[in-house]
């Protein structure tokens, strides 16, 4: 029942640091605040949480004015509560996922979605059953230049497309992801590209390192290369990872670019524009061009939101995670193989399309 | 005063014009003649260059003041041809590739070392203002260790019908030989490290009658763990398609070339496109470059195991074409000309 104003109630369930990515506070945060159709409610996590969770939460909610709850379930069922921004460690998400559906709520839930196929069907099982909206924040699919690249393809600018390069290489932080840049970055070019051509992933060869931030973990690639392949011999390339550049004109964004190649022609957009370029005493030089284009992960929430309210289908779910998911695999499998290794094909009733109508 | 250096030109094609054009400019050299099986091209070549036509190479080789050749015949005739001309004690600049298949390769290598001989492969992408600019900023060391390389050049200009011999993979060695080579040499050049495999991504787009692939991606692995993604197309739309792009990815930082930075850009009725530069292309360059190294005063700007090496990743990106699979350089019968110790770069996982 959302708020007498109009707005959608929303429980912030976990405030937990993921990989030391803090995305609650720092991403979801912000945008679910100022977005007009919502409202914060209340923070929650589950009761077997550990105590220092419980303790990040509650000083989180504090400082919100939000009221805190380890009782997931009670506050699942506050009818203040509409939706639900999920943003717990990998280890509990398909369970709290389970609780969130069970309890009716749609969900918005932090990327990656799930590490695991296991956990990744468990999830779509369990919000296909429930009927619930479930859709992980992968916003780069939402980014203007990506949306402006479907839709030209969409609208048969290009022709038949035939070929995709792509580098997503973000400029800056200390250190690499410990799960690696690969599943924390990667799903974003890979999503974006699903999105964009509505064809699926068959066959991946892929290089991985960790040349930037060094350290023990031999799972924290930093950059890796990807060469797809996709339905109708669609091929692609894709560089994504996470370098300690400084003073790139584009700041953290760094290098987000798409060439999209068609049967009559030859898209390129870049994430970095609509950008304004200024230089100065006063200015940085590691941002002389700033982005003053829409901001994707609220063109997410928007969709998520018409998508509550029933006047669009989502057009993102746990399928599309799923997607991303098996590529991000092969490709690990294909560097330590130094192979082509082919995706499985996803069996009826546990996939979608890329392109879902919507 | 050095001495005058005759060069002849075997083979009188598009891009003999280009070398002629160059040797016209360079002081201390005279096209002594050129050679082609095609009487109508070799005299009208030999008149625009104000030199004699031949269209046997043993009588051009017999010639006493040629020093050195340039080959510009179709691919497959380059191994016979490079070994005639090392037999005759000639040096050689040989257009790219350097022969359409390994063996081949390390045969004419072999032929020109053991003479004592000039053997420069022209892959003239290095010797252009925009592939010296990326390499000296890269050896300078702004952006640390290359560790990706993103490298495109793209057209949708297709040869101009089927009798064209580059749609020949017979003749050819298939587009990754006639085309590839130029960006799989100057990423190799720019990486500054030893390829180790290829996986080959192609489309033919043009037809699909094409017994060749006219848009290439060429992925290839470095010893040291850096990755370079390799583009070259006949086959992109528009027809008018003009493109290139470079980026490179290195340790502490990064460069960009967009395909817009070198050229003011022409808002036209029949559509946008670049004007022409005034850089140099590199013709020029790698022409006065094998003089130079002809005469003793530098060393090969290209060496011949530069094109064995090029000549390797060209095949091991056909293999791949027809695999479907990654190729090593070692399994097309490439060996290290000196084996690198390889300790201490190498973070790839």
């Amino acid at each position: 029942m959302p708020f007498e104003d109009g707005r959608l109630g929303v429980l912030l369930l976990s405030f937990a640091s993921v990989g030391g990515q803090e995305h609650q506070r720092t991403m979801y945060v912000p945008v679910l605040r100022e977005h007009p159709a919502l409202r914060l409610a209340a923070v929650a996590d589950e009761a077997s949480a550990p105590q220092e969770q419980h303790a990040l939460n509650r000083r989180e909610a504090e400082a919100l004015g939000l009221p805190y709850s380890t009782d997931l379930d009670a506050a699942l069922a506050d009818p203040r509560v509409d939706v639900v921004s999920v943003c717990c460690p990998f280890e509990r998400r398909a369970e709290v996922i389970r609780r969130v559906a069970a309890a009716g709520k749609p969900m918005l839930v932090d990327k990656p979605l799930a590490l695991t196929r296991t956990d990744c069907d468990a999830i779509e099982r369990t919000v296909r059953a429930a009927g619930v909206v479930c859709m992980p924040a992968y916003h780069f699919r939402f980014h203007p230049a990506v949306r402006s690249a479907r839709a030209a393809v969409m609208g048969g600018s290009i022709g038949l497309p035939w070929g995709v390069q792509g580098d997503f290489i973000i400029a800056g932080g200390k250190s690499a992801w410990p799960l690696g840049e690969l599943a924390n970055f990667g799903l974003y070019p890979i999503d974006a590209i699903r999105s964009i051509l509505g064809l699926e992933v068959q066959s991946v060869y892929a290089t991985r390192g960790s040349f930037f931030y060094g350290g023990d973990n031999p799972e924290a690639d930093d950059l890796s290369v990807l060469a797809l392949n996709l339905e109708h011999g669609v091929l692609a390339t894709i560089s994504v990872g996470r370098a300690p550049t400084t003073g790139h004109p584009n700041g953290y964004g760094g290098d987000r670019r798409l060439r999209i190649m068609g049967s009559h022609g030859t898209l390129v957009v870049d994430a970095a524009r609509p950008w304004i370029q200024v230089a100065g005493r006063d200015s940085h030089a590691d941002e002389s061009r700033r982005y003053y284009g829409a901001e994707s992960l609220r063109a997410l929430v928007d969709h998520f939101v018409a998508c509550v309210r029933g006047s669009q289908r989502p057009e993102l779910g746990p399928a599309d995670a799923r997607a991303a998911l098996e590529v991000i695999l092969a490709a690990r499998v294909a560097t330590a193989e130094n192979r082509v290794v082919a995706l499985p094909r996803l069996a009826d009733g546990t996939s979608t399309p890329a392109n879902p109508a919507c | 005063m050095s001495r005058e250096i005759g060069v002849a030109v075997v083979g009188t094609g598009f891009v003999a014009s280009m070398h002629l054009t160059a040797l016209a400019r360079l002081p201390g050299v005279r096209v002594v003649g050129v050679v082609d099986v095609d009487p109508g091209r070799g005299q009208a070549a030999a008149r625009g260059a104000g030199t004699r036509w031949t269209s046997s190479l043993d009588e051009l080789l017999a010639w006493p003041d040629v020093d050195g050749c340039i080959v510009c015949t179709p691919n497959d005739t380059h191994a016979a041809i490079g070994q005639s001309i090392a037999a005759a004690g000639k040096h050689l600049l040989m257009e790219k590739p350097l022969t359409t298949d390994v063996a081949a390769a390390d045969s004419l290598v072999s032929a020109f070392s053991a003479r004592g001989l000039v053997l420069m492969a022209a892959h003239t992408h290095r010797f252009a203002d925009y592939g010296r600019i990326v390499k000296h900023t890269i050896d300078a060391g702004e952006i640390g260790r290359p560790v990706f390389i993103r490298l495109a050049i793209l057209g949708g200009w297709i040869w101009p019908d089927w009798r064209a011999w580059v749609l020949d993979p017979k003749r050819s060695g298939g587009h990754v030989f006639h085309n590839g080579v130029h960006v799989l040499d100057l990423a190799t050049w720019w990486a500054g490290d030893q390829p180790v495999s290829v996986y080959a991504q192609g489309r033919k787009e043009t037809s699909g009658d094409l017994a060749i692939y006219d848009y290439l991606s060429l992925l290839v692995r470095y010893r040291s763990g850096c990755t370079a993604v390799c583009e070259i197309s006949r086959g992109n739309r528009p027809r008018t398609f003009g493109y290139r792009d470079v980026f490179v990815q290195g340790t502490t930082g990064s460069l960009s070339m967009p395909w817009d930075a070198e050229q003011g850009i022409a808002f036209l009725e029949g559509g946008t496109s670049l004007l022409p530069g005034d850089g140099q292309v590199g013709f020029d360059r790698e022409v006065a470059a094998w003089i130079s190294a002809i005469r003793g005063e530098t060393l090969p700007a290209v060496t011949g195991e530069d094109g064995r090496l090029s000549v390797a990743m060209a095949a091991a990106g056909e293999a791949s074409l027809r695999t479907g699979e990654c190729v090593t350089l070692e399994s097309v019968g490439y060996t290290l000309p000196n084996p690198v110790a390889s300790e201490g770069v190498s973070r790839a996982l």
